[in-house]
C-alpha cells in the first residue's frame, strides 16, 4: 500500500504544479500582417464582397466576421455600396475585419508571417481561412478561388508584406474570372 | 418475457431515433414565421415579405420548391398617404444571373402582393447569383420598363434558406439587413 502511496502523491502534486495560471494581464502578441490601408484595404475590399455577403461572413455569429459597405454594417453606418467604384467600407469596419481575421488562428498566423520573405518560408496553407477559400477543406460557401489564382495572390501577398493591389482590385470586380465566381 | 422487454426497448428507441432526425434549426425558422397571417391561404399570395425559401428551400414543409423568391415592394420608404405599410411592385421584372452566367428565363415577375419566386424545375442556377458588374448583377425593373432597372450590387451567395430575399433584406433597415427590396 505505501508502495502506491507514493507514486500517487508524487503525481498529485505535479498535476498541482501544471496547473499553475499565467497573470491576468499576460498578454499574446500576434505577428500579424500590415493594417496599413494601401496594404489591407484591398484585401478588405476583396472580403467585403466575396466573403461578407449578409447570409456568410457579414454576420456576426461567424467565426469570422466581415464587416463592409457590401453586408454587414459597424456603428451608424446603414446604407451600401453605390458600387465597386466608391466603397462606402468605414475605416471602423476595416479594422474590425483585419481584428477578426488576424485573430482567427493568431498563432498560425504568426507563424506565417515570421516566415514570409524566408527560405522555404512558411506555407500560408496552413491558415484555415485560406484552405477554405482555396476549397481544400470543407467550406459552406465553396471553393471562393483556386492557388495561384488573382484573389489567392491578393492575400498571399498580403501575408507576405507586399500586397498585389492590381490583383485584389482584379479578383473583386472578377475581370478575369479567375475568382471562381 | 425478457424477450418481448428487449422488443419493446428496440422499437421504443427505433421510434424516438426517428423522431430526432429532424433539423431542430429549421424546425426553429419556420415556428418563427408562426401562422398564416392572411389574408391570402398559402399559394403564390401568401406570407409577402417573409423568406419565402425557409419553407420552400427544400427541407419542407412546402411541397414546393424554389431556388430563390421573395417580395418587392415599389418605395424604400413608406409614401405618407399610403393605405399600406409599403406598396408592393406589380407586374415587375426579376433579373438574375448565376455565376456561369446563365439567365433565368423567362425572367420571372412580381404579382399582385410584389411576390415572385422561381422553382427548381424552372431554373438549376450555380451558385453565387449575381456578381458585382453590370452584367452580372441581380435588378429588378418595373413592368413593361425591362431596361429601367434597380441593380443589387451583392450576390445571393448559397441556395436554402439563403437565398430568400427576406433572408437579408427585411425592416427596418439597420447594420445587419438593409431593409426590403425596393425598385424606386
Amino acid at each position: 500500500m505505501k508502495n502506491l502511496l507514493l507514486p500517487l502523491l508524487a503525481a498529485a502534486s505535479t498535476g498541482l504544479a501544471a496547473c499553475s495560471f499565467p497573470p491576468s494581464d499576460a498578454r499574446i502578441g500576434i505577428n500579424a500582417p500590415s493594417e496599413n490601408a494601401t496594404e489591407w484595404d484591398p484585401v478588405a475590399d476583396y472580403m467585403g464582397y466575396h466573403c461578407g455577403s449578409l447570409d456568410c461572413h457579414g454576420n456576426a455569429a461567424r467565426n469570422l466576421v466581415v464587416w463592409s459597405c457590401f453586408g454587414l454594417r459597424l456603428g451608424d453606418a446603414v446604407s451600401g455600396c453605390l458600387n465597386i467604384k466608391h466603397l462606402t467600407t468605414t475605416p471602423d469596419e476595416y479594422n474590425a475585419t483585419y481584428r477578426s481575421l488576424v485573430g482567427l488562428e493568431p498563432n498560425a498566423m504568426s507563424v506565417v508571417v515570421a516566415g514570409a520573405g524566408q527560405d522555404g518560408g512558411s506555407n500560408p496553407d496552413i491558415l484555415t481561412f485560406l484552405r477554405k477559400a482555396r476549397g481544400e477543406e470543407n467550406h459552406k460557401g465553396g471553393t471562393i478561388f483556386t492557388a495561384g489564382s488573382e484573389a489567392d495572390v491578393c492575400f498571399t501577398s498580403w501575408l507576405a508584406g507586399a500586397t498585389n493591389v492590381t490583383d485584389c482590385t482584379n479578383a473583386l470586380s472578377d475581370v478575369d474570372g479567375s475568382s471562381g465566381l | 418475457m425478457r424477450r418481448e422487454i428487449l422488443v419493446l426497448w428496440v422499437l421504443g428507441a427505433a421510434a424516438a431515433g426517428g423522431l430526432s432526425c429532424g433539423d431542430p434549426v429549421h424546425d426553429a425558422e419556420v415556428s418563427a414565421l408562426g401562422p398564416e397571417p392572411g389574408p391570402y391561404p398559402p399559394g403564390p399570395l401568401h406570407r409577402a415579405g417573409q423568406p419565402c425559401l425557409t419553407c420552400h428551400g427544400g427541407l419542407g414543409p412546402a411541397s414546393a420548391e424554389f431556388v430563390t423568391a421573395g417580395t418587392v415592394y415599389v418605395n424604400q420608404y413608406m409614401a405618407a398617404t399610403a393605405l399600406e405599410p409599403y406598396a408592393p411592385l406589380v407586374g415587375g421584372i426579376i433579373n438574375l444571373v448565376d455565376a456561369n452566367g446563365v439567365v433565368a428565363t423567362p425572367a420571372p415577375t412580381t404579382n399582385s402582393v410584389g411576390n415572385f419566386f422561381v422553382t427548381a424545375d424552372q431554373w438549376d442556377p450555380v451558385f453565387p447569383i449575381g456578381g458585382p458588374n453590370a452584367s452580372q448583377q441581380i435588378s429588378v425593373a418595373p413592368a413593361g420598363q425591362a431596361t429601367n432597372t434597380t441593380p443589387m450590387l451583392t450576390h445571393i451567395a448559397r441556395g436554402g434558406v439563403y437565398a430568400s430575399c427576406a433572408y437579408c433584406h427585411f425592416d427596418p433597415p439597420g447594420p445587419t439587413t438593409p431593409g426590403h427590396v425596393y425598385q424606386n
